[in-house]
């Protein structure tokens, strides 16, 4: 429920399969990571640009299974699952404006990983509209 | 929206998850419908009238 929009253990079969590609995704990600510094003649900046170009790859990859999964599900939990994104990213862009605001005025920097936070901040919002709709 | 979708359940004696598997929704779809706390999709209604072999209207009943 935390993470994947589900009321409970009733993840439907369309959406077990988004879930399983994302986490293969992520094993062959990791691995291929791993076996860069082990690539005879790579130079150090080629392979930079690989794990960068990996994780973009990964990302775009998991999106894409991330929207299967949303369609797997069953039309209220959709629902919910895009609109706790829909928030999520409402706040994101808030804090961004925020942090460039502060950054103009005080020169104030911000790591860009304290983005990941809105990670949980998506699983609290939908847990929290989830809750709205159980009994 | 107002429904007799639980009163139409109970007359067949079946459960929220036999009906939301009836349905292809999660039982938790069915409770929400019918505490009122979710509309159902066209599609939905007219795939639960098909169930119950009525009319939509006869299901759910606009607010005033």
């Amino acid at each position: 429920m935390l993470l994947f929009g589900t009321f409970g253990s009733e993840v439907p079969p369309a959406s077990q399969r988004a879930d399983r590609l994302s986490r293969l995704g992520v094993f062959v990600f990791v691995v291929l990571v791993a076996a860069l510094p082990f690539i005879p003649g790579l130079r150090s900046e080629v392979r930079a640009s690989m794990n960068v170009a990996l994780l973009g790859l990964l990302f775009a990859f998991l999106a894409w299974q991330r929207w299967s999964y949303a369609n797997g599900l069953d039309e209220l939990a959709r629902r919910l699952y895009i609109e706790a994104f829909a928030i999520t990213y409402l706040i994101g862009l808030t804090l961004f404006a925020f942090f460039g605001l502060l950054h103009s005025l005080a020169g104030w920097s911000v790591d860009p990983f304290v983005f990941m936070v809105l990670e949980p901040v998506r699983a609290v919002i939908l847990v929290w509209r989830t809750r709205q709709f159980a009994s | 929206m107002k429904n007799t979708l639980r009163e139409l359940r109970a007359r067949r004696g079946w459960s929220q998850a036999a009906l939301a598997d009836a349905l292809g929704v999660s039982r938790q779809t069915v409770n929400a419908i019918e505490t009122e706390k979710y509309d159902p999709s066209l599609p939905l209604a007219f795939k639960m009238a098909w169930v119950f072999a009525c009319a939509i209207e006869d299901i759910f009943v606009p607010d005033e």
